[in-house]
């Protein structure tokens, strides 16, 4: 009995359509966001308040992007290496692009609170949790 | 020309050294920032940051510039008059 197969040249055809939007994608980028999370983050606690610490070296401060809605927070930018006119590389080790990375904290934030610090090429985010989301003492009677 | 990432680091806390043709830069993050700070979720460590650099007598040893601009150390390292080219005229 003959089996019925699929056309082969039409599977070859769907893998190179397959390989070619994913080379396309972006994902694969020279950029930060194509070896990893960009920029790597820290989240500590500071008493009531979250406070979160992330590297970015030689991103200027206009070119960082913070948003905060609900208890997600935004991280977005453009890193740019510049090495002037006449430079030709020997070793490349830094590397450019645009970021892009939410973070949940699993705290509700006041975004009217959220301060933002970038100096020396550290970034900290300090977020207030919002009055109505902390706890109650209630006092036993 | 030298550019390398030392976030955190303050212009005080870089240490450059040279001795013997190796360049040996050392920077030294302040802990006392994170203080009081405890953590919850991390995805990297804090850490001062240190590596060395083998220089070949091609570069002016004496003519080393340092500059730190928002967590890039550049350091710039000129090249040795005799390691210049030079233009032979014809006699």
């Amino acid at each position: 009995m003959a089996m019925l197969l699929p056309d082969p040249f039409d599977a070859l055809v769907q893998f190179q359509q397959a390989l070619d939007a994913f080379r396309t994608s972006g994902w694969l980028g020279s950029g930060p966001s194509g070896r990893g999370a960009y920029p790597l983050l820290d989240v500590f606690r500071k008493g009531d308040d979250i406070v979160i610490i992330t590297e970015v070296p030689g991103v200027r401060k206009e070119d960082l992007e913070i948003q905060v809605k609900g208890n997600t927070i935004r991280i977005a930018g453009t890193k740019s290496v510049h090495y002037g006119e006449r430079a030709s590389l020997h070793r490349r080790e830094r590397m450019a692009g645009n970021f892009d990375r939410a973070i949940t904290v699993p705290v509700e934030v006041d975004a009217d609170r959220v301060r933002a610090e970038c100096r020396d090429g550290i970034l900290a985010l300090y977020l207030s949790r919002a009055e109505r989301d902390k706890p109650k003492s209630i006092a036993v009677s | 020309m030298v550019v390398m990432e030392i976030p955190g680091v303050e212009k005080k806390d870089v240490d450059i050294n040279l001795e013997s043709d190796t360049l040996r830069v050392e920077a030294r993050v302040d802990y006392g920032k994170y203080g009081g700070l405890e953590p919850l979720y991390t995805e990297y460590n804090v850490g001062h940051f240190a590596r060395a650099f083998a220089l070949s007598n091609k570069l002016d040893q004496a003519q080393i510039g340092a500059e730190l601009d928002n967590g890039v150390l550049t350091l710039t390292l000129k090249k040795a008059k005799e390691a210049m080219p030079r233009r032979i005229a014809i006699t």
